[in-house]
């Protein structure tokens, strides 16, 4: 089964019983939390939040909170069939040459496969039906959750980041958990060894003083959103990696404000900049843990668009 | 556990695991009161009482922890030890004789894990705080949580 947007993965999970539309008003404040991590423990379904309290766009959650939900994201049917997905990535790793035309032959499947690889850039696209500019972005208007007592404010837990760096062609897809500071701006918490960190740090080299481009995808379909938190190696682009999860060609566009390329089928789309030397403290924040972090200063992405 | 705590009255709960063959572990929770409690408590149990001789590997860990659930014993493990500097090993300690792992027949090793929260003295860092959700926000979803019907 394959999925071209998320509402296509949120219709089919409701079919297979494997989500429950939430139509109570709930406060994105701490009390989504109480209901999803109760959920999780118990293995249930994926919730969609059909009414935030003091906003007007529902919120998926605890949609990956089981194994057969992450295969079924990756279009399998199955857990055991997670090890083919796995056979593939290190077969791609470190590929063998055909033994002859027979054994050609029988790895054509796998180079077909590979042909989806590409993603394809659309010019007119879903995510750019409705566009904000400048003074009209508000992030206050996006239902973003507040997980914890002690938490330092909003977070955007499931951002996928979308960065380049100035050596590479390919593009990085990211999930770094973003704290809410301003209308327009979020601290972008990547660790130091991490792909969009380092496309940043070699942006700097190159175009010291520039701001650097970046871009988040909100609400894709389920094949990039996990190829953007499976270890690929670091040359594949995961827009290259979700197309053979899909067994299909990832759709992207290319932003408005800048050149990098985002899901064309993303529910919202934040572009803008990180101006050089622009940080914040970021935390304290609840964490997979179970304890709060400790505050340390990371980068602040200011949204243009 | 009566005549444990009556000997160590910080102890809260005592647990063998079954499938460790009923004693070669002992889990234990204690209400911890100064820096090395854990170790003291270790070496109580490896001395007190016989019944604990061949018990070859004890985890202590804080009053929070159900050592009845493996899943908050590991959660206990992995958030608040360091291997090297919490882990106590002894060689040559008497081992009951079916025990054919240990290296000679009666005499073999024994291990404790020290899971508790560390304090001033065994660290210099500061300490990670546990995430809890307010009392409020769980009374208010027991109260609607029939109504999500989402289980």
């Amino acid at each position: 089964m394959h999925y071209k947007d998320l509402r296509d993965f949120i219709a089919q999970l409701e079919q297979l019983g494997e989500l429950k539309r939430i139509p109570l008003e709930i406060d994105p404040y701490l009390e989504m939390t109480e209901i999803c991590d109760r959920t999780l423990r118990a293995e249930g379904p994926a919730l969609l939040f059909e009414n935030p309290k003091g906003h007007s766009i529902p919120v998926l959650a605890n949609l990956f909170g089981t194994p057969k939900r992450v295969a079924l994201g990756m279009g399998q049917e199955s857990v055991t069939a997670l090890r083919e997905v796995g056979q593939l990535l290190a077969s791609l790793k470190e590929p063998e040459p055909p033994k002859g035309f027979k054994d050609a032959l029988d790895k054509l499947p796998l180079f077909k496969q590979v042909l989806n690889m590409p993603p394809k850039v659309l010019s007119k696209a879903p995510c750019q039906e409705k566009v904000l500019v400048g003074s009209e972005v508000d992030l206050s208007r996006l239902p973003i959750q507040t997980c914890w007592p002690e938490d330092a404010g909003p977070l955007i837990t499931w951002g996928l980041v979308v960065t380049q760096g100035p050596h590479k062609s390919r593009h990085n897809l990211g999930i770094y958990r973003q704290q809410v500071i301003d209308k327009n701006k979020v601290i972008m918490r990547w660790l130091a060894h991490r792909g969009g960190a380092l496309d940043f740090q070699e942006w700097q080299q190159v175009h010291p003083g520039e701001p650097f481009p970046i871009a988040v995808a909100l609400g894709t379909d389920p094949a990039t959103i996990l190829g953007a938190v499976t270890p690929v190696p670091d040359t594949l682009s995961e827009y290259a990696f979700a197309g053979l999860l899909r067994g299909s060609r990832t759709e992207v566009t290319r932003c408005l404000t800048h050149n990098l390329q985002v899901p064309a089928s993303a529910e919202i789309v934040l572009e803008g900049f990180i101006y050089p030397d622009e940080t914040a403290p970021e935390g304290p924040f609840g964490d997979h843990t179970g304890y709060y972090n400790e505050v340390e200063a990371f980068p602040v992405f200011t949204i243009e668009r | 556990m009566p005549i444990l705590q009556k000997q160590f009255p910080e102890i809260v709960d005592f647990y063998l695991p079954p499938e460790g063959c009923s004693y070669r572990m002992a889990i234990v929770s204690i209400n911890k009161q100064y820096p090395g409690h854990a170790k003291r408590v270790m070496f109580g149990v490896w001395s007190f009482l016989r019944q604990f001789m061949y018990t070859k590997f004890v985890i202590i860990t804080d009053a929070d922890v159900n050592v009845r659930d493996w899943k908050d014993v590991i959660w206990a493990m992995t958030t608040r030890m360091d291997p090297a500097r919490d882990t106590t090993i002894i060689d040559n300690t008497p081992i009951d004789y079916l025990d054919f792992a240990s290296p000679v027949s009666g005499l073999g090793g024994k291990i404790g894990f020290d899971a508790t929260n560390k304090w001033r003295g065994e660290t210099q860092r500061e300490w990670g705080k546990p995430i809890r959700m307010t009392a409020a926000v769980k009374e208010k979803i027991d109260g609607i949580w029939e109504e999500l019907g989402i289980l």
